[in-house]
């Protein structure tokens, strides 16, 4: 993972803001199941990583190893969520396998939010590792009173990602120079292949691990309990006005899923249906 | 005067082993000495840097009799991260010792653990970085340095929590000459300014000649000697660096080239060119070392070799036909790929079923497989350790079962990337002696090393690579004459540029 520096100094958020914005979008991302909705969020977060300076690639690349497990989630719930939509069209059977399991379009429509939510999960944690510098997350942990093993715990847990990634794209290309294709070949040399990059692959993690806790020994971690503050969270008007927007997006957001909350100032029954399948 | 480091009657077990890791080694150093701590593979070099720091008994089991006191500390009381504040060990793998994701993250998280003020950490971290030659390196992304960086870093990460004294683990193993002299010359700088005490595992001694106080030799965890270096080139030779054997005769060079590269380019990032322009061609026969400073590019090129990166049609071509027209699995028995870490390749439970893996894959018969392995287990003297798992040999032992299973291939071209890095003189002599029986057999061999008198004693040919171009290629004869660039290529530091590979200036 690459990080944007001009994000990580003085003149990017607060990770406290950028929490809020992470809820703010999840809360949006559970509150309405039709797709469309989550199309717009989708295009909303996309369009923020292209902001902060990632490519399509960096946001999307750790999801193409998931692809048939999205085509599933797809047929599954296409196949398998019953008649129970808001609207009539979305009840329609669009083609029976057997009795009892029929495509329909509610049911498509409720696997494209599975998998706009998955997606919206994944590109909103890269942006936020992306342009957040370990020490920002560190310095959030201390601020909520977790143990310093357990904040470093998770940062090391961030930073050693990549490094396994690397190894792993090592252990693909020696193993490709002894002419082990994963792609070609049955199902069986495809999965015989694969064995051959994660045995080399967890002993090389396990490895890893082990040099690594001695490192950190080396390096006095683990001295005292706590450690040295470089640099303090602060808010600046930015922050202020992200979490106001955040706060803010979510009132109108609860207020059309629910909108029985209101209905003796106001009915919005109408606009709420819109939102759903 | 304290000693810096005092060790009495120290041995070691480690649990569930059956012999000694150490043995009865008694040994002190004064403050601002430095010791050289050398010895083949599994002699207990690095079991003995994880006593000075109390690595051992505190984190790695097994029973532990003796005595050592470091920097006035007896590290059976204090803990490891009590003694980092004086003893700083580097070890030999740069990538797991770095934990921050910028120099500056890293640099800070050793000072940090230990209560140093913010102020005064900002303070170090520019020092530290010069000390290492890393100066403006502060805001760099430690994923983007070379290898060579990493290890400078690693170093400096430790030189932040100023130590009095440090403990080095075979520290320059993966930089070339020049890299390994800069680096050497900065430790030695710092030694006599701050009075550090230096205890350096390393294997090639040549770079380090001028600051070493003592030298300690292990054998089988027992100290076999130990002295001033001069006292024990006398008495114990076979360690230290031997004249070079003479090359062997170069085979019969066919017209027609095995592999031929035709303006070769490539660039990982755009607008950063790694590989400019590269023509040469490798002949069944060939001998060739491939060499150059870290970075230029050595390994980027022979990744386009054997397909690992892919070129445009027409510009690698293996006997007249593209390389990128190839099945993985046609190719990799034409060109071998030797990587430098075995423990990427290996995975098979026994010795043997890992080097017929590449046969069966081939789809060799049951006996023609068994034969060739036998054969291979024999030459490599692996036949003893036929049914034991790889991971329960030696780092020497993987890398050869690692070369083994690709010379089983008998491929018409091998490449072997620095395989002897890391590795004694004995286990070096093992590796090339069958990448030589291959070779004597047809293979046409592309060594990358940085080890010049490996080359020189080896290869029949010698390729010099800089900033991704090749500025050199002659017979080894006639490239070993141009001094010049071999030095502007970071192959011979300054204090051996007048130094004659032809005459003696091998390393063992």
């Amino acid at each position: 993972m690459v990080e944007n520096p001009s994000l990580t100094g003085s003149g990017g958020l607060d990770i406290r803001s950028k929490c809020a914005l992470f809820i703010q979008f999840m809360v949006w991302t559970v509150l309405y199941d039709h797709p469309a909705c989550h199309g717009v969020i989708s295009c909303m977060i996309v369009g923020g990583g292209l902001y902060v300076g990632l490519s399509m690639k960096q946001m999307f690349f750790r999801l193409i190893p998931l692809v048939p497990l999205f085509v599933m989630i797809m047929l599954f719930t296409g196949f398998n969520s019953g008649t129970g939509f808001v609207h009539l069209e979305n009840k329609v059977a669009l083609f029976t396998l057997w009795p009892g399991a029929s495509l329909t379009r509610g049911g498509l429509m409720l696997g494209a939010t599975f998998l706009f939510r998955l997606l919206n999960m994944v590109v909103l944690t890269q942006i936020i590792l992306f342009t957040t510098p370990l020490d920002q997350f560190i310095n959030l942990f201390v601020k909520l009173k977790l143990p310093p093993a357990l904040s470093f715990l998770i940062t090391t847990a961030i930073r050693f990602v990549p490094a396994l990634d690397k190894k792993r794209n090592l252990i693909i290309a020696a193993q490709r120079a002894r002419g082990i294709d994963m792609d070609e070949g049955s199902l069986f040399e495809k999965f015989k292949a694969r064995v051959a990059i994660m045995i080399p692959l967890m002993v090389n993690a396990i490895v890893i691990s082990d040099q690594l806790s001695m490192a950190l020994m080396n390096r006095g971690f683990g001295y005292r309990k706590n450690w040295t503050v470089m640099t303090r969270l602060q808010f600046r008007m930015p922050d202020y006005f992200v979490l106001c927007l955040s706060l803010g997006s979510l009132v109108p957001a609860f207020v059309i899923r629910y909108p029985g909350l209101i209905e003796k100032y106001l009915d919005i029954e109408h606009v709420s249906v819109l939102f759903r399948i | 005067m304290q000693k810096a480091i005092k060790l009495s009657r120290v041995s070691f077990k480690y649990k569930g082993a059956d012999t000694l890791a150490l043995s009865d080694i008694s040994w002190s150093l004064k403050p601002g000495e430095c010791a050289v701590i050398m010895g083949p593979s599994a002699s207990g070099k690095t079991t003995l840097c994880r006593c000075l720091n109390g690595l051992i008994p505190q984190a790695l089991e097994g029973s532990l009799s003796g005595d050592i006191v470091v920097a006035g500390k007896d590290v059976s009381i204090f803990r490891t991260q009590t003694l980092a504040k004086d003893v700083g060990f580097v070890m030999q793998d740069p990538e797991v010792q770095i934990v921050g994701r910028t120099v500056c993250e890293d640099l800070a998280f050793g000072p940090r653990n230990l209560l140093v003020p913010a102020r005064e950490i900002e303070e170090r971290i520019p020092k530290v970085l010069s000390q290492v030659g890393l100066s403006g390196y502060e805001n760099r992304f430690t994923a983007d340095l070379s290898g060579g960086e990493k290890q400078r870093l690693a170093i400096a990460g430790v030189l932040a929590m100023e130590p009095s004294v440090l403990i080095l683990d075979e520290p320059a193993s993966e930089l070339d000459p020049a890299g390994r002299a800069d680096l050497y010359r900065h430790l030695d700088r710092l030694r006599q300014s701050k009075g550090l005490t230096l205890v350096i595992v390393e294997q090639n001694i040549e770079e380090i000649r001028s600051m070493v106080d003592q030298v300690l030799i292990l054998e089988k965890g027992r100290m076999v000697t130990r002295g001033s270096l001069e006292g024990l080139e006398k008495s114990w030779p076979h360690t230290l660096p031997s004249a070079p054997t003479p090359g062997m005769d170069s085979l019969p060079l066919d017209t027609a080239p095995s592999l031929e590269i035709n303006h070769l380019n490539f660039e990982y990032t755009p607008g950063i060119p790694v590989l400019k322009d590269i023509d040469f061609s490798v002949c069944p026969g060939d001998f060739m070392a491939l060499m150059g400073h870290n970075g230029a590019g050595k390994t980027t090129l022979v990744k386009h070799l054997n397909g690992l990166i892919p070129s445009h049609p027409g510009t690698i071509l293996f006997e007249g036909k593209a390389v990128n027209r190839f099945k993985i699995k046609d190719l990799a028995r034409c060109v071998g790929f030797v990587f430098q870490n075995p423990d990427h390749q290996i995975f098979e439970n026994s010795v043997e079923k890992e080097i017929a893996f590449g046969l069966t894959h081939m789809g060799g018969s049951r006996r023609a497989v068994a034969r060739t392995v036998d054969d291979i287990l024999e030459k490599t003297g692996l036949d003893p350790f036929r049914h034991h798992h790889p991971f329960t040999l030696g780092k020497g032992m993987r890398q050869m079962i690692a070369v083994a299973s690709i010379a089983a291939l008998n491929p018409r071209v091998l490449v072997v990337d620095e395989p002897t890095t890391g590795l004694d003189a004995s286990g070096s002599h093992m590796i090339m002696d069958l990448i030589l029986a291959l070779h004597s057999k047809g293979t046409a061999v592309v060594l990358i090393t940085h080890d010049l008198a490996m080359a020189a004693r080896y290869a029949t040919r010698l390729v010099v690579m800089a900033k991704g171009k090749i500025v050199l290629d002659e017979s080894m004869e006639k490239g070993l004459e141009k001094n010049d660039v071999l030095h502007r290529a970071g192959l011979v530091p300054d204090h051996l540029r007048s130094f004659s590979l032809k005459t003696g200036g091998s390393h063992g």
